[in-house]
């Protein structure tokens, strides 16, 4: 078997699933550092005031959601591919390495700006400290970094949807 | 649905009647009480003071030590009254019955010294434990502690540190003298102790033997008796105070059936410390007190009819736009538009001169959430959910006005959900074929091909582009809509070039760029339309200075426009991917929950697939209430509000009757 024949066995498929795993994978990874930033610094603030618990709970979840649209991605690279009607087998190399481009905006977009993202809502743990009533502007702080994590998912998804 | 006209009030009136006018402004609440622009210092006004802080002091000792009790209540008998507790309903006069308060008051006081009888055991408690700890090293020796030196021997208590070596110790002291007895009482983690009895000669030697190993004494005077008596005699006084501290608790906790009473006084409290800061706003003479604030000018009507009663004399007019920014804003809502209250103040109020949002917001605010949370299920769930919550404890406030929101929110959730096909995602289908069934004929939401009913009108899956599209010109109608409020805003205070030039430039290039791309009306083959308003666009310059600047301003007025209307616009592009996620989310929880059920019979694999399917769904709409919210309040703050909006207002804080714990009937 040479080389090529092995590719265009067993590459498309490969090449797919990559994709989805760097989706999925790397977005929960941003996810979770993000909210691990966050819970460290509500737990830092819960300790003086346990009564901010649903505030801080609701800031740490905001990173959290890097890691659904990978999820989302990665499943959708996964339905495209036909991995639930079982024909996957049969995704061609070039089908595979459009899957896998197609999955790294959320990939990279969901790991970065989970972090980016985990940093505004640490900082906004102190203004639930500091002034509680003010919180929701902490919570718009961090929504505004969302907004690059949902480009992603958007450029992500229209690529897999039409991209064969 | 605007914001209400203030008038500036001037009021005096006879000091006997100080006290019994302001329970009157309380009860009405319609007047805000600020600050006399009265300089004290000024000589001219010395015949006036402001009256003493001694009742604002009181009530806000009462208030402290209410809630105190009712925290040491909390702590020691807490209340089993759930989520939701109903608020009792009360008359004012029942609210400011004497007896009822200074009852309540007393109440207070005996719950405050009970705790403090408990505390005062503690500390006892804490220090005979201390005595007993510092015993405990001794107990294995049966000597009395009190056993001293008589002249010729000398009893020395001693301690080395615990990793010292006692045998070598006891052998130097042995080698010392003869006339030596040493006994080992015990060891902890940092010391030995041990009792040394020997000839008063000898003991300089001895303790010279021992320092080597780290030795030192160890106080145990004032105590009589072995350590073993002593330690039993403690035993015993702690239990004494034991059973002390569990009957103070249970005092304490008698006091129960009481929390209901301290919660209705606290409120009590409450309104008087509120009255006596007012009080403490205003300037009084020998007999006659002067009050300044502001009066809505829909009610100015009922105080003037109330204040007929009392020998007083006001004016009122309206403010001068040099003070508008003192002037307390009261936003006049209606049923619909209330609820938006909470949004806007999280923002911040609108300016006195600026433009109550609220009813703009409200057809946005609710269609955006229900366009994103889109889902039949999803929807019924949370406004079901938020009407119990109103129901059952009718909350007040911000949280009371995100319920009510919310009420809103998931009706228009569960219809945008029922036109776009989702039900729990796409449960029917799932859960169907898990059993094998056919598919479901249900028109939108479960559309078997070539059943012939209609399908869901946007199909996020289906059609995401259609979606994205649709997104894109909601966003496009709101930008629209927010810039007509400026047009309007500008033309209200004469500014007509500026609305004409800022405003309706960017109408002319959207138009031209619609007809532009639809091919019509073109002259000559030029986009006119387009044209004229990329010529509007020059007007940009008529407030620079020389040509520099004024190309400048076009530039940057070009600039401006486009990064910022397009990318308004494209923001609302979340309106179709918050949809999609919120929908595919749910479906992947769809396929995990039928996925064991596949090969299982139907009494097993439905018990798991509603397992499953509830921990997913709780999970998935829990974050999305929370996402959805953020996002729909994100479009109204940096994309809707940014074209039109005058923030700054100072919330209208009246004098009021403002109860946490109970509510106030209208008296018949």
């Amino acid at each position: 078997m040479t080389i090529s024949e092995f590719l265009s066995m067993y590459a498309g498929p490969f090449f797919g699933f990559l994709g989805a795993a760097l989706a999925a994978g790397l977005a929960c990874v941003g996810s979770a550092k993000g909210t691990g930033l966050a819970g460290e610094a509500a737990a830092g603030l819960l300790a003086e005031d346990p009564s901010q618990f649903s505030k801080c709970m609701i800031l740490q979840v905001i990173p959290g959601t890097q890691g659904l649209y990978g999820l989302v991605i990665g499943f959708l690279a996964l339905m495209k591919m036909g991995l639930f009607n079982g024909t996957v087998s049969q995704l061609t190399v070039n089908n595979g390495l459009l899957i896998l481009a197609a999955c790294l905006p959320m990939a990279l977009g969901g790991l970065l700006s989970g972090i980016a993202q985990g940093r505004v809502a640490a900082a906004s743990v102190n203004i639930v400290a500091k002034n509680p009533n003010d919180w929701s502007k902490g919570m718009v702080l961090c929504i505004i970094v969302e907004f690059y994590a949902i480009l992603s998912l958007l450029i992500s998804f229209l690529m897999i949807m039409f991209g064969f | 649905m605007a914001i209400v006209k203030m008038k500036r009030l001037r009021l005096m009136g006879m000091r006997s009647d100080r006290e019994s006018l302001l329970h009157l402004l309380q009860k009405l609440g319609c007047v805000e009480v600020d600050e006399p622009a009265i300089d004290l210092s000024d000589p001219n006004w010395s015949a006036l003071a402001k009256p003493d802080g001694r009742d604002l002091s009181n009530a806000k000792e009462r208030s402290a030590l209410l809630n105190h009790a009712l925290s040491v209540l909390k702590k020691y008998a807490p209340a089993k009254e759930g989520l939701f507790r109903i608020r009792p309903k009360l008359t004012e006069q029942e609210l400011f019955d004497p007896d009822f308060y200074r009852q309540g008051l007393e109440t207070a006081q005996a719950v405050v010294d009970g705790e403090r009888e408990l505390a005062s055991l503690t500390a006892e408690q804490g220090k005979l434990q201390t005595q007993k700890a510092a015993l405990a090293p001794w107990l294995p020796l049966d000597v009395p502690l009190e056993l001293g030196g008589d002249g010729a021997v000398s009893v020395i208590f001693g301690t080395i540190p615990a990793k010292a070596d006692y045998a070598a110790m006891e052998a130097a002291v042995a080698q010392a003298s003869d006339l030596t007895s040493l006994t080992y009482a015990s060891a902890d983690r940092d010391l030995q102790y041990f009792l040394l009895i020997c000839h008063k000669d000898v003991e300089e030697a001895c303790c010279e033997a021992m320092r080597e190993f780290g030795f030192s004494r160890s106080n145990v005077r004032g105590w009589t008796g072995t350590a073993a008596d002593n330690d039993r005699m403690l035993d015993n006084q702690l239990a004494v105070v034991a059973q002390k501290m569990d009957e103070a608790k249970e005092h304490i906790a008698s006091f129960a059936p009481h929390r209901e009473a301290l919660r209705r006084c606290v409120d009590r409290a409450e309104q008087d410390i509120a009255r006596e800061e007012a009080k403490s706003r205003l300037v009084d003479s020998e007999c006659a007190f002067f009050l300044e604030g502001w009066v809505p000018v829909p009610d100015e009507e009922a105080l003037v009819h109330a204040l007929s009663d009392y020998t007083c004399c006001w004016e009122t007019w309206a403010p001068e736009r040099e003070e508008y920014p003192s002037v307390p804003v009261k936003l006049k809502s209606n049923l619909l538009t209330e609820p938006l209250t909470t949004i806007t103040t999280m923002y911040s109020l609108p300016a006195y001169d600026g433009v109550d949002p609220n009813g703009l917001m409200m057809p946005f605010y609710v269609f955006f959430f229900g366009f994103m949370f889109a889902d039949l299920g999803y929807g019924l769930i949370l406004a079901a959910a938020t009407l119990f919550i109103q129901w059952k404890i009718r909350p007040k406030g911000g949280f009371g006005q995100l319920v009510r929101l919310m009420i809103m929110c998931g009706i228009s959730s569960a219809v945008i959900g029922l036109l776009t096909g989702g039900f729990f995602s796409d449960f029917i289908v799932r859960f169907t074929d898990m059993l094998g069934l056919p598919q479901p004929v249900i028109p939108f939401l479960s559309v078997p091909e070539g059943s012939g009913v209609p399908g869901p009108v946007l199909d996020v899956m289906g059609n995401p582009m259609g979606v994205l599209v649709f997104s894109l010109v909601v966003g496009l109608v709101q930008i629209v809509v927010g810039m007509a409020v400026k047009f309007w805003m500008l033309c209200r205070d004469g500014q007509v070039l500026d609305a004409i030039l800022d405003v309706g430039t960017w109408w002319v290039i959207f138009v031209g760029i619609a007809l532009f791309a639809l091919g019509v009306g073109n002259v000559a083959g030029y986009p006119v339309v387009l044209i004229l308003g990329c010529l509007m666009l020059l007007g940009q310059a008529r407030n620079a200075k020389g040509i520099g600047g004024k190309l400048g301003a076009v530039i940057g007025g070009v600039y401006n426009g486009v990064t910022g209307y397009f990318g308004d616009i494209l923001s609302y592009s979340r309106l179709m991917v918050m949809m999609l996620a919120g929908s595919v989310i749910g479906q992947v929880f769809n396929i995990l929950a039928a996925m064991p059920g596949g090969g299982l019979p139907p009494a097993v694999g439905i018990p798991i697939f509603f397992v499953i399917f509830l921990v997913g769904h709780s999970f998935n709409i829990g974050l999305n209430i929370i996402g959805t919210y953020v996002h729909t309040s994100r479009l109204q703050y940096l994309e809707f509000f940014k074209q039109f909006y005058k923030e700054g207002g100072r919330p209208w804080r009246p004098l009021e009757l403002n109860t946490k714990y109970v509510d106030i009937e209208e008296e018949k």
